[in-house]
């Protein structure tokens, strides 16, 4: 009689490992790279325009040079127009700050130089700029229109109302994008002094500040702690989605991708389907002035200019 | 005086000489001793015994239809030493066995040599793994034995045990197979262009024998590792009749605390599968069989795995088969006659936010009956009716974040619960057409009452004998598979899925050891079951708009046992695309892998032996994370999915050595083997793991080292 005795014995494992201690890669190996933390002299609003960052703040303006994203130069802070600062507008090759009352447009590269200078007459708050026209809005949500074709000669031509308060707008290729409280309307502004309306979307909530536009889609803040992805469609809006955030959205910006952040998270976002707007990678921060392009985003800390760059892993 | 002495000091050498498989004594086996200086022959027991000086001798068997078996011993004076020597079979391959105008060579099928298949590293805990290292079968993880056959998913597959259905082969979906490999006799296995005989689906058919029990004496063997045990038996109840059974259980609960891993930390398996087979003989070419797979498997966890979910999850799952075989001849031609029964019921419970269930039961009974006619010297006929009856239900809960119900936060349940009879029948004429071309064509009739619908599956292949080493074939294959009834209760009367296959091979016999095979193949699928959402009534739906294709050349060289080497190399080239059950766009396959490269070899010196086995491959498709979105009614990330399929995991490598070696311990003999599963410790990617928005690759195997002892003892 035979028997067949089998035994297995498992007497150890070499250098087991079972992904426990496998690297962290990010959604997609996306992730944010910090490339530079540079100490300002001033907090303000950021400005980005070539390879120049801006920080233009109550009185004070500060450049820093970015052309290095790794070591950025800023320059010494200098009194830029001597009056209060509001708010201020980049148009190649100007540079247009607006003070409670009056516009002044300097030369970008020489801005110790006031070029053009007009006394509006009233208090105002924002500045946009669309080919040969300012648009500055009011504190009491009207649009001054200035004729800026001779920078050293500005025309105010008109002050168009809208029977309500604009709380943000873009002028873009002659079509406006007006955001009031309880909508978003869009104007043809062919003739900026009798702009015509095309379009309107209501907005059953009061959603604040904040229109953003990349392309033909507009974002905007919604008081659902959110961004609100509106495409237009040729002058016409058509509402696509609303992407939630777990908390209260404080600014944000698009290009390539999108940049957003609440009051502890920077999230990227995936600007390039709007349709599935969606957050690809978060870290912990907390900025204002948010920029973004191609790759880079910028944002102000407390008194510091952040630059971040999205990269992939390979 | 001389003899005297010789007398005084001589030694003896005696024992029986056995077959390694069945463990019977050979006869009138041939010893030749150094050489043929000496001689002994077994008689009639395998016994043998003869009478020598003290010294050193070379023993060698001989005998027909045996490989012979060489032993090295050392004598002592006046020592009576005892072997116990196995020898193993020679054996013919359907690829060896190829005979001009007798035999039609049957398109993609593989006879597997059982034998050769446990001299594998990890053959021994699961078979099916072996089966992944032939070309066109596809693996998607080392931890599961799934079938990805030339474009097709497991489903499509048909699984036979002694010619009947098989609901479920493998534990925990493919973990490991439910076969015991011990009790397995032959092992066919078709990637595509398979017979009329075989039907209603649409991909591969593995069809698997058990083998007799022992019909001389008792033989019982007793098998512990670490993580499970088992015992085979088997003997002979009369002269005619024998039994052979096997139990398998594993222990790996208990043993994960000894090891450091915790219960409530991860699911920890528990499975147990019993197999058995009583056989008897009722005469000349009248032989009657019973054999049974019963397997369940269990496992439950509860605790916090999702950092910031509780979760409990409960599995069970229960299969058992069973079939009677019955052979006999009619008017001098064989016929065989199966009925079967098989069973499944999968039970699967998970709670984190929500609850979820996925149950499903299956009960199918089925008669079969074949026959093969042979007439006019050279064709024959071969002939099937069969009949079933399937009794099916599933209750299966979608997730939320399916197809888009994320926006409604509904859970979506597919229930079915139905049943239905199926009747089949097939002809294939197998004729030569002319003295080196052979013809097979044949048709399969299937009907099923659930859609009340017959539909017809032809057959067709051609083959060119160049010479008597060298052969050319075409084929073309009709296939239909009825829809699952999940997808028909959505949608009555849903025709069957359907695949053309169309094949051109070339095999040539390199050598009288080694043979070589091209194929090209082509399947084009149509027709496949898909279920979407209905946004408007706000409910799931189905119909048969799926589609995909596969297309491929695949390369195989084996060499046979001589010279102590065997081994075989497969290469293929691929491409696959469909869509899927819930995705109606064309993407690259699941398991598509463009680039396969197979490599095994066992080399035999002396008392030692080397396996290697090497597999690499194309990394396999995967779905994208494009981001994540915030819920605020469920207060958490959503993961939202890019693309289906539109990027690919790294490339898989592995390695695997296995080196035996055999020892004589006074009656003892044996094995002492050490395994090392991928030895270069390749970081073969099984998915990537999400938390929020940080990715974590989870790998497969890591290397893995484990030795083994086999006793034999008398």
């Amino acid at each position: 009689m035979q028997r067949k005795i089998t035994i297995l014995l498992f007497i150890f494992c070499i250098g087991c490992d079972f992904g426990l201690n496998a690297p962290k890669e990010d959604a997609n190996g996306i992730y944010l790279n910090l490339l530079s933390n540079t100490t300002l002299s001033i907090e303000g609003i950021l400005r980005i325009y070539n390879n120049k960052a801006y920080i233009i703040g109550d009185y004070n303006l500060q450049v820093v040079n970015i052309s290095d994203k790794v070591r950025p130069k800023s320059s010494d802070c200098y009194f830029v127009v001597g009056q209060e600062i509001k708010d201020a507008f980049i148009n190649d090759p100007y540079f247009y700050i607006i003070s409670p009352d009056t516009l002044f447009i300097k030369n970008i590269n020489s801005l110790s130089q006031i070029v053009g200078k007009l006394a509006l007459n009233t208090t105002v708050e924002n500045i946009k700029i669309n080919g040969n026209y300012a648009y500055i809005k009011t504190s009491v949500g009207n649009l001054l229109i200035i004729n800026i074709s001779s920078p050293s000669n500005p025309v105010l031509l008109g002050t168009v109302g809208f029977g309500k308060k604009i709380e943000d707008y873009i002028i873009e290729d002659k079509i406006g994008y007006l955001l009031f409280y309880n909508s978003l309307l869009v104007y043809d502004f062919s003739n900026p002094t009798q702009p015509l309306p095309i379009d309107i979307s209501e907005i059953t909530t009061y959603d604040g500040t904040g229109l953003k536009k990349n392309g033909e889609y507009l974002y905007r803040r919604g008081s659902f702690w959110g961004i609100y992805i509106t495409k237009t469609k040729g002058q016409a809006l058509e509402s696509i989605r609303f992407l939630e955030f777990p908390r209260e959205i404080l600014d944000f910006d698009f290009d390539k991708y999108g940049i957003a952040t609440d009051t502890s998270t920077l999230y990227l976002l995936n600007a390039q389907t709007p349709s599935y707007l969606c957050v690809i990678e978060k870290m912990l921060g907390r900025g204002y002035s948010l920029k973004t392009e191609g790759d880079y985003i910028y944002y102000l800390q407390n008194k510091s200019l952040i630059i971040l760059k999205v990269e992939k892993l390979r | 005086m001389i003899l005297l002495a010789f007398f005084i000091t001589a030694a003896s050498i005696s024992g029986v000489v056995y077959d390694a498989e069945t463990l019977n004594p050979v006869p009138f086996v041939s010893l030749f001793i150094n050489n043929g200086a000496y001689g002994a022959i077994t008689d009639s027991s395998g016994k043998f015994y003869t009478q020598l000086k003290a010294g050193n001798y070379k023993i060698k068997t001989s005998h027909v239809g045996y490989i012979g078996k060489t032993i090295n011993v050392k004598l002592s004076p006046k020592q009576e030493l005892e072997l116990s020597i196995p020898v193993e079979k020679k054996t013919f391959k359907l690829e060896e066995v190829r005979v001009l105008g007798e035999r039609i060579l049957e398109p993609s099928f593989r006879g597997i040599d059982v034998k050769e298949l446990k001299k594998l590293p990890f053959a021994e805990l699961d078979f099916f793994r072996t089966l992944q290292s032939f070309p066109g079968v596809y693996s998607v993880s080392d931890l599961v034995g799934w079938l990805y056959v030339r474009g097709s998913t497991p489903d499509e597959n048909l699984y036979l045990m002694d010619g009947g259905e098989i609901a479920c082969p493998q534990h925990y979906f493919g973990a490991v197979s439910a076969f015991n490999v011990n009790l397995l006799k032959d092992v066919r296995f078709s990637c595509g262009g398979f017979p009329a005989s075989y039907g209603d689906r649409l991909s591969a058919v593995l069809d698997v024998t058990t083998r007799e029990g022992s019909s001389e004496k008792r033989v019982t063997k007793i098998n512990a590792d670490l993580l499970e045990a088992g015992i085979e038996t088997e003997f002979p109840l009369s002269n005619n009749c024998s039994y052979i059974f096997s139990a398998r259980k594993n222990y790996f609960k208990a043993i994960a605390p000894l090891v450091g891993i915790e219960d409530s930390t991860m699911i920890l398996p528990a499975y147990q599968n019993f197999q058995n087979k009583l056989s008897f003989s009722l005469g000349k070419n009248n032989k009657i069989s019973l054999s049974s797979l019963l397997m369940e498997d269990a496992a439950s966890v509860s605790g916090s795995i999702i950092e910031d979910n509780g979760v409990n999850i409960n599995w069970n799952n229960v299969s058992n088969t069973y079939v009677l075989n019955y052979y006999t001849t009619m008017l001098n031609q064989p016929l065989r006659t199966v009925i079967y029964h098989t069973y499944l019921s999968r039970y699967a419970n998970w709670i984190d936010s929500t609850v979820k269930n996925k149950n499903k039961l299956l009960k199918k009974t089925g008669i079969t009956q074949t026959g093969e006619f042979k007439f006019l010297k050279d064709k024959s006929l071969e002939w099937g009716i069969s009949s079933s009856y399937l009794d099916y239900s599933i209750d299966d809960d979608l997730p939320v974040e399916f197809m888009g119900l994320e926006k409604w936060n509904i859970p979506i349940r597919l229930f079915a619960d139905t049943s239905t009879t199926q009747y089949g029948a097939y002809l294939t004429l197998n004729t030569p057409v002319t003295s080196k071309i052979t013809l097979s064509s044949g048709s399969r009739f299937d009907y099923s009452s659930l859609i009340d619908r017959a539909i017809m599956s032809p057959r067709l292949r051609l083959t060119y004998f160049y010479n008597p080493k060298t052969s050319f074939s075409i084929a073309w294959g009709y296939y239909q598979q009825f829809q699952a009834p999940e997808v028909l209760i959505l949608a009555p009367g849903i025709t069957p899925a359907k695949s053309n296959h169309y094949l051109i091979g070339i095999e040539r016999e390199i050598s009288k050891d080694i043979f070589g095979k091209i194929e090209f193949y082509e399947n084009k699928i149509s027709n496949l079951g898909y279920i979407f959402v209905d946004e408007k009534n706000m409910s799931i739906s189905s119909n048969c708009s799926g589609y995909g294709f596969a297309r491929g050349i695949e390369t195989f060289v084996k060499k046979s046992f001589t010279n102590n080497f065997f081994g075989w190399g497969s290469c293929s080239f691929s491409k696959t695309r469909r869509t899927s059950l819930f995705n109606k766009n064309l993407t690259d396959f699941d398991a598509d892998q463009p680039v396969s490269l197979n490599l095994i070899g066992v080399y035999t010196f002396g008392k030692y032996a080397i396996s290697t086995t090497y597999r690499h491959s194309s990394g396999r498709p995967f779905t994208p994370i494009a981001g994540w979105w915030w819920n605020n009614r469920l207060g958490k990330w959503i993961m939202f999915k890019g693309p289906k399929n539109s990027e690919r995991y790294p490339s898989y490598d592995r390695l695997d050595i296995k080196i035996e070696r055999e020892f004589h311990i006074s009656k003892t003999t044996g094995n002492i083997y050490f395994t090392i599963l991928n030895v270069f410790q390749h970081r073969n990617v099984q998915f990537y793991d999400y938390i929020e928005t940080q990715r974590q690759p989870i790998y497969m195997l890591p290397r893995l080292a484990f030795l083994g002892v086999d006793f034999t003892i008398f």
